[in-house]
């Protein structure tokens, strides 16, 4: 009986959101060059793990993201502003880290950063050194940026509903060159 | 209870008379079911489309071809195409107005069929229901009752008139 009981634990224990862990699985590994931290995984849905109910619930976002150069290329850019406003006019502004990461953090964590809970829509504009970028549409819900902003296989139907990774400047600019003090890679391989 | 049972069926036929929904529902001949919906106009829809694209069809929400109510947008999702339109580049086109106007009307075809005819309420589609919160909704409530969206959409279904102005105030920003 009692090892029945602990069969139907180890059941229940490994049983887990088929969603989540269907976009977990579908994320590509961590870079062995980078360790987990506020630098890894650039470019990637970052909520998908970091939620209150992902494997990085201990460190959940409202809303983070990877601000690349240009659409041709995935550099992280350094010290951009993102400016966050919701639909119930409040305000929030995050820098992004040498690799072009940012996160929102969730009220109740992040150890005395600041923290946002905004209510969809949310509307978000990227800017740097007099440079500024704005979304022409809304955020309905999403939390993680690549979720809509990834590159998409060009011969799949994807093309169609992915607006590409987050970029501030344009294909014909000259972005300042990558952070040389970055302790990683800013340029995503 | 003979009398009760007869009582009975004079009703059940009488109620199936006024029953639209048994009009608009049949076999094809081939064993398959048709409904076909009695739908609001779809040549005003070129002025309510904007107002779901704008509203509903992020590509995190509706604009996503997995999730019911799929809603294409020039910001949005787009329909696969030969003229290099991507989400952010180029207008919503005829074909994505079309499309989009057929997620509207085919979400709940009896009901819709019902709201034309008069018989229930525009709230009673979940077009409406939901994105009011009067029924539960993911996204939240993306319209307030009696906002520009909600009379543009409610004058569409009802028939009486497009709420021409309030579809350009509502397709211009919230």
């Amino acid at each position: 009986m009692r090892r029945k009981h602990t069969l139907f634990s180890i059941a229940l224990l490994s049983c887990s959101d088929p969603v989540t862990s269907g976009a977990i699985n579908a994320l590509p590994g961590e870079d062995p060059n980078i360790p987990i931290g506020e630098f890894h995984r650039a470019g990637q849905p970052c909520v998908v793990c970091h939620d209150p109910s992902g494997p990085a619930s201990s460190s959940p976002f409202a809303l983070a993201g990877t601000v690349f150069a240009q659409p041709q290329n995935t550099v992280g850019v350094d010290q951009a502003t993102v400016a966050f406003t919701d639909s119930s006019g409040s305000s929030f502004t995050v820098q992004t880290n040498c690799v072009g990461n940012f996160f929102v953090w969730r009220p109740g964590f992040g150890a005395g950063a600041p923290t946002w809970n905004p209510e969809f829509p949310i509307f978000v504009r990227i800017f740097k050194n007099g440079l500024a970028s704005t979304m022409q549409g809304q955020i309905g819900r999403e939390r993680s940026c690549a979720n809509c902003h990834y590159d998409a296989d060009p011969t799949s139907l994807q093309i169609y509903s992915s607006a590409g990774h987050l970029h501030l400047y344009a294909t014909s600019d000259t972005p300042p060159p990558p952070s040389n003090d970055c302790p990683v890679n800013p340029v995503l391989q | 209870m003979r009398s009760r049972l007869r009582l009975l069926a004079i009703t059940a036929v009488l109620l199936s008379i006024g029953c639209d929904e048994d009009e608009l529902t049949y076999d094809d001949g081939g064993g398959i079911r048709v409904t076909t919906i009695l739908a609001p106009d779809q040549g005003q829809f070129t002025m309510v489309s904007p107002v779901f694209e704008l509203r509903c069809g992020s590509l995190d929400c509706h604009g996503q071809p997995g999730r019911p109510l799929r809603i294409y947008s020039g910001l949005g999702l787009r329909l696969p195409n030969d003229a290099g339109n991507l989400p952010g580049v180029n207008a919503t086109t005829p074909d994505e107005i079309a499309e989009n106007y057929y997620s509207v009307i085919g979400l709940e075809p009896e009901e819709m069929s019902r709201v034309v005819a008069g018989e229930d309420p525009p709230t009673d589609l979940l077009i409406l229901a939901k994105p009011l919160m009067l029924e539960s909704h993911k996204g939240g409530p993306a319209i307030a009752p009696g906002d520009t969206a909600d009379l543009c959409i409610t004058s569409w279904l009802l028939g009486a008139g497009l709420d021409t102005t309030s579809c350009a105030a509502a397709a211009s920003g919230f």
